[in-house]
């Protein structure tokens, strides 16, 4: 049994300070039992999820229905460039889709949104190409295989990144790696089809990615750099 | 139509709409109430009692769901909450997903029996039933012979409607309005703790020493705590040298003596004790005066019947009532925002002493009543006595703990023996 000096209240036998001045409790000659006494309290802390984010996530729904309601009724009445709110439906709903969406979802699932992500890129180009009265050939020759190099290393990403707890620096690399990938395949493919301004902005793309992944390695091996960055930067 | 069917869904009562509406990260309307035993609870026992104990409660045995204009209760088929080791930071929001579905949570700590219950549910009264006649069944499994009484129900038995019954609907008749006040009232400047953190304090006292203290004073527990309150409120006010603003103290009080009601829902009406700092010094007597004088003419049957009637009208406002609820939970979310707790400046409820059969007080060490933490209010504090032994317990979301410690040291310097216990260390 012990007493605060300071408020003259006793104290629970656990109590290391008075919980009403701080003031630290000494005891020297306690019985060991007594200083090894239960908590009253459990010391395991529970921080719920933030639930304002399924809220934000529906205002930010019905923000985004407004303008697809509104494109299509105007369409209805201005047909003469043909169905072209399809542009907007299309576009917001695949936003929604990669965007929105997850914030419903009760727990992080990567490969179920990797799978309906992949389908609703896949989809909105199916949907676009022809709307746009492009070749056909041109999803089948260009966007499935860049679709498919994305889609590709995201998984691999996926896989990589839930295996351990990955540092930054690691996380870094990685990613700049896939868009090197996916850079190097656009390319090819702009080669292939003699697509200058694909071809241009492939390598561009390809040595950006390439000297941040550069940066990456360097800090993922130098501990000092490190240390620095994320004192400097709370990384 | 049985009993069971007509029970499968049923609207929330008067006190119980605003709440789904505030629901937020900040403000939970969860309270706690506590149980110690002599003895560790056994968590698989105490999982067994809920199973058992939950069907004599229907009140509880809910799922709370979205219509198109309010929110309804409809009975949860998911058999039982979870029983789960307790944490430090009690009280956090309960999502209407989470929990199976649940709106409390059931905790064990060491002897200690726990029960997070959101205020759509019932108030103190309501609560304080259900882990009492919980706790005895729970005792009933461990071997203990426990009988019945008006706080410990019996499993075996059917619910009565009375105990379903929306009180405030069949009680509130009366012709006259009573405006409700929304002045702005002192808050501190403390230091606010992160989000989710909470501290709570809770001091245990002696009734019977307690009661030898107030006797010859001629006031109430509840009154003298207010009094209490309301004196380091103003001292506090005084020197933080800021603008004196009114010092208020909000108490929910239980009507159903007066009404003569069985709810085990929601039937409390808040009254407010209020002390002005430009009318001058007061001393302790003089805000034991004021506070006796204030509760007691505030809780005169036909003034509560005038408060609860109108609280009623704004339910019952035809344009109110056609507002699609999401409208309604935005509406009170930004008014809440707005508006929370600026016309008090603390809270205290009191549970009053909970009287337990005999065969069971031999169990019981105490009981212990917290009521939510507030956005701006420094100290809300909750009391229960049972066994001869009050418990004051303080939920806090600020940092400083200097209300806590004048008012417990207060004891102290009257003689009486006050024995201190937090999650803080």
């Amino acid at each position: 049994m012990s007493y605060c000096v300071k408020c003259g209240v006793e104290l629970d036998d656990s109590a290391k300070k008075c919980p009403l001045c701080d003031t630290s409790v000494y005891m020297p000659n306690a019985d060991v039992s007594a200083k090894d006494a239960p908590a009253p309290f459990s010391q395991k802390k529970v921080i719920p999820k933030d639930a304002k984010k399924e809220f934000a996530a529906s205002v930010i729904t019905v923000l985004l229905a407004i303008p697809m309601i509104v494109c299509g009724i105007v369409n209805l009445f201005y047909r003469k460039d043909g169905f072209w709110s399809a542009y907007v439906i299309t576009s917001v709903l695949l936003f929604w889709i990669i965007v929105i969406l997850p914030f419903y979802l009760r727990k992080i699932r990567p490969y179920l949104m990797w799978f309906i992500d992949t389908a609703a890129v896949l989809a909105y180009v199916y949907i676009f190409f022809p709307l746009r009265n492009e070749n056909d050939d041109y999803y089948l020759t260009v966007a499935l295989p860049i679709i498919a190099a994305v889609s590709v290393c995201v998984l691999l990403f996926i896989i990589w990144a839930r295996g351990k707890e990955r540092h930054w620096s690691a996380i870094l690399i990685h990613i700049a790696l896939d868009i090197a990938l996916i850079s190097a395949v656009t390319g090819i493919i702009s080669f292939y089809y003699s697509v200058s301004w694909g071809m241009i902005a492939s390598v561009i793309v390809f040595l950006s990615v390439l000297s941040l992944m550069g940066f990456g390695i360097y800090c993922n091996r130098s501990k000092k750099v490190r240390a620095w960055l994320e004192k400097k930067f709370f990384i | 139509m049985t009993d069971t069917k007509k029970n499968d869904w049923f609207r929330l009562d008067n006190a119980a709409t605003v709440f789904p509406g505030q629901n937020s990260e900040e403000w939970s309307n969860v309270f706690r109430l506590s149980v110690e035993l002599k003895e560790d609870i056994n968590p698989d026992l105490l999982a067994q009692a809920l199973r058992k104990m939950l069907p004599r409660f229907p009140a509880f045995d809910v799922r709370i769901k979205k219509g198109f204009f309010w929110y309804y209760f409809e009975k949860n088929p998911n058999g039982a909450p979870p029983v789960m080791p307790d944490i430090n930071n009690p009280c956090h929001r309960i999502k209407f997903k989470e929990n199976s579905g649940y709106l409390f949570r059931v905790y064990h700590h060491s002897r200690r029996i726990s029960i997070d219950t959101f205020h759509s549910l019932a108030d103190g009264h309501g609560a304080a039933v259900f882990i009492l006649s919980l706790t005895a069944e729970y005792l009933r499994l461990t071997g203990a012979d426990i009988s019945y009484n008006e706080f410990v129900l019996n499993p075996g038995e059917k619910y009565r409607e009375s105990e379903l019954e929306d009180s405030f609907r069949k009680n509130a008749d009366s012709a006259a309005r009573m405006k409700i006040k929304t002045e702005k009232c002192y808050h501190s400047g403390d230091v606010r703790l992160p989000k989710h953190n909470v501290n709570i304090t809770s001091g245990i006292i002696d009734y019977s020493e307690f009661s030898r203290l107030i006797k010859p004073l001629g006031v109430t527990a509840t009154e003298y705590l207010t009094a209490l309150l309301l004196d380091i409120h103003l001292r506090k006010q005084a020197a933080e040298n800021i603008k004196q603003r009114n010092v208020c103290v909000q108490i929910p009080i239980d009507l159903r003596r007066r009404f003569n009601s069985d709810t085990l829902r929601n039937f409390t009406i808040c009254l407010r004790v209020v002390a002005n700092p430009n009318l001058g010094e007061y001393s302790f007597e003089e805000l034991l005066t004021q506070a006796h004088h204030q509760i007691a003419l505030a809780s005169d049957k036909k003034v509560l019947n005038a408060m609860i009637t109108s609280y009623l009208r704004t339910e019952q406002n035809p344009f109110l009532k056609l507002t699609p609820l999401i409208i309604k939970d935005f509406g009170m979310n930004i008014g809440f925002s707005l508006t929370a707790e600026q016309s008090t400046t603390a809270l205290l409820t009191n549970l009053g002493a909970v009287s337990l059969p005999d065969d069971m007080k031999p169990y019981i060490e105490k009981l212990m009543f917290m009521p939510s933490p507030g956005l701006r209010n420094a100290s809300r504090l909750g009391v229960a006595t049972v066994n001869d032994r009050m418990v004051i317990t303080f939920s806090d979301s600020f940092a400083e703990t200097d209300v806590e410690r004048e008012f417990f040291t207060h004891f102290i310097k009257k003689g009486l023996h006050v024995k201190i216990e937090s999650n803080r260390y």
